[in-house]
């Protein structure tokens, strides 16, 4: 696993760019989560190898922190279209924008809706059951 | 014609979010010109439940149903990665019997989903008649699961450690002759479809996605399988006990959509391979893992104590996640799915994020349909098995033989339904007003019949010209409306009764602007 933080942010791109090209590394998948309720943003890239006739793909798995305040990412749609929606949907929930992204828009919620649903800290509108505090 | 008439104006066509035909909600907004399509942009997001949310705040047994309902077709697959999760993070032993019955069952349900796949694909085709076959063979899925886990599609089977109760008694030998009756199917669905000119016409060479682009866009499944790549998680993940077993991963080579309806036909013939060698080695043992269940209950005692239960919701003890992340992954039968679980040391996880399978197929909707003919849409989204949630297949499609009996080829049904409706036992309604109810239909069929004297013949069948009063057919059948509500108040059903009303309004729909016509005419003609 390796992690990224602070100003290795932006060279977030020519890292997987490179892994891409030399280790044929594919994205399975990406997604986002936050440390804590006032942490950090987490984006995850999961990265495995396509080999035929091994007994266990190597994989990577590389995290990027971002901080809560300003969370920007510059996007691997570049290096892989597979985190189109991806990514979208990681802005959508967590509110993590990524740069050069070229149609960052929400994609689940609808495109007016206020709030990054997915982070802890989060207080659904208009929902008045019992909520348990983290 | 000169070609500067037409303008170079693309239009902009909404596929709304209701489709006919099983396909869930998904709006494209396609830009067309003419018949080809310029490009396309799915927008989702109308079918969002918040399951991720919904994750954090419930255990994994409260979690279970909840995880059926992402894709209905398959369900086996996806209570197996929310079992699979925890237990690859806690380091569970499933016992021997409990991964043969898990791979049993995702395999009848890898059949289930690619039958549920080639009916509606193939009705978006055009073809109907598979779409009825497919339910019957699926009935039969239907019959085992409810056996064996007691309901016919949102299961609720596996549990941590293994699976929730033992198959019945006999349930191996009812398995094993389905297995021999679906080969039997499949050949009938090859009879049908594979070899038929039009289905080819309609398939072959649409969407061609090459091996690189696959892997750039991330797609997994029958989908990466049909352009060439062998990646079959099965295989490379060695989980559950597919390696004990003897079968071959399915693939093409072209990538176009027939490929990828080849792998997945074939992908059913090979699952049923596997289903007959796991059902003659399944060994006896255990069926769950109760190792799991037992917990520690001295935890918190001044907070579970009697002045404090009331304060919120507890969940009772159960499984705890350990504070380590962790990517689980199967091979559904849409491609990859996976889940991204961080657990946090208490009942709930502290990030439940689900990879599905087709929101990552339907990335490269755009770019496949960027020069196709506004037909092939539907094939290429056919093709990407997405399941969106729509209301619950309703599996009361009636098994009917078709009316192929009466005279040869059926020619003489139409005659034998007008003969059985004359001659069959009348039912008066015991409620109802039964004189209404009876002279309704004789009047609107005296109406018409009488309608017909009016019209003149002369020698030989031909029409004379001859000044009968048009308005006088008009007017005789226009009584038939009368006649249904008739027969439709005296029913004493209201339903009849509106069905009566609404056949009224219809008919008398149709002579109010016929009549009209004709007065002008004839008021015309008369002066």
């Amino acid at each position: 696993m390796v992690t990224v933080t602070g100003r290795w942010i932006k060279n977030i791109q020519m890292f997987l760019y490179f892994l891409k090209i030399k280790f044929i590394y594919i994205l399975k998948f990406n997604t986002a989560y936050d440390v804590a309720p006032d942490g950090l943003l987490v984006s995850v890239y999961h990265l495995t190898r396509i080999e035929y006739g091994v007994d266990q793909p190597e994989e990577v798995c590389i995290k990027v922190f971002a901080p809560r305040s300003n969370p920007r990412i510059p996007s691997v749609f570049w290096v892989w279209k597979s985190s189109d929606f991806q990514e979208r949907e990681s802005y959508d929930m967590l509110g993590i924008s990524y740069e050069n992204h070229p149609r960052l828009k929400r994609i689940l919620m609808p495109e007016s809706w206020i709030g990054w649903p997915l982070r802890k800290d989060y207080i659904a509108p208009n929902f008045y059951e019992i909520q348990d505090a983290h | 014609m000169n070609l500067s008439a037409t303008e170079k104006d693309l239009m902009i066509v909404n596929m709304g979010p209701h489709h006919p035909s099983m396909h869930g909600v998904l709006r494209l907004i396609v830009t067309l010109d003419g018949e080809d399509v310029v490009d396309c942009e799915p927008i989702l997001g109308y079918l969002h439940r918040g399951m991720e949310k919904i994750a954090e705040n419930r255990t994994i047994i409260q979690y279970l149903p909840y995880v059926t309902r992402w894709d209905y077709l398959a369900a086996m697959f996806t209570e197996a990665i929310t079992v699979n999760g925890p237990e690859q993070l806690g380091n569970i032993q499933v016992p021997k019997r409990a991964s043969y019955i898990r791979v049993i069952m995702l395999e009848l349900s890898r059949i289930a989903s690619h039958l549920l796949w080639i009916g509606p694909f193939m009705a978006d085709i055009g073809a109907q008649t598979p779409f009825f076959y497919i339910f019957r063979e699926r009935e039969l899925v239907y019959d085992l699961f409810e056996a064996a886990t007691g309901m016919r599609m949102m299961h609720n089977y596996f549990r941590i450690g293994g699976v929730a109760a033992d198959l019945p008694y006999g349930w191996l030998d009812k398995c094993l002759d389905f297995c021999d009756y679906f080969l039997t199917g499949i050949v009938e669905y090859q009879k049908l479809i594979t070899r038929n000119p039009i289905f080819l016409e309609r398939v072959e060479g649409i969407g061609v996605i090459g091996g690189e682009e696959a892997i750039n866009w991330g797609l997994s499944g029958p989908m990466l399988r049909a352009s060439g790549i062998k990646w079959d998680l099965r295989k490379v993940d060695h989980y559950e006990c597919y390696d004990k077993f003897d079968w071959e991963i399915q693939w093409q080579k072209e990538g176009d959509s027939l490929a990828r309806y080849l792998v997945r036909i074939s992908e059913m013939t090979e699952s049923i391979k596997i289903i007959q060698q796991a059902l003659e080695g399944i060994p006896g043992g255990p069926y769950e893992n109760l190792e799991i269940r037992c917990f520690d209950r001295e935890r918190d005692p001044e907070w579970n104590d009697f002045e404090y239960r009331f304060i919120s919701k507890k969940p009772s003890p159960t499984f705890e996640l350990p504070r380590q992340e962790l990517y689980a992954r199967m091979e559904a039968p849409k491609g990859e799915l996976g889940i991204f679980l961080i657990g946090d040391q208490s009942g709930f996880p502290w990030r439940w994020k689900i990879r599905p399978p087709g929101f990552i197929n339907l990335q490269i909707l755009p770019q496949l349909v960027k020069r196709m003919k506004l037909a092939d849409i539907m094939t290429i989204l056919g093709v990407l098995v997405i399941v969106w949630l729509e209301r619950e297949i309703s599996a009361g499609i009636q098994q009917r033989i078709g009316p192929e009996y009466a005279g040869p080829l059926g020619i003489l049904q139409a005659l034998a339904d007008g003969t059985k409706l004359l001659f069959k036992e009348n039912i008066l309604p015991s409620r109802g007003n039964t004189r209404l109810f009876s002279i309704g239909p004789a009047i609107a069929v005296i109406s018409i019949l009488l309608s017909f004297s009016v019209i003149p013949f002369s020698s030989r069948l031909i029409l004379a010209d001859l000044n009968i009063g048009i308005f006088l057919w008009i007017a005789i059948s226009s009584i038939a409306p009368v006649g249904l509500l008739m027969s439709g108040y005296g029913s004493n059903n209201k339903y009849s009764f509106l069905g009566g009303l609404r056949a009224a309004a219809q008919s008398i729909s149709y002579e109010i602007p016929l009549t009209l016509c004709v007065l002008s005419i004839s008021l015309r003609a008369i002066r």
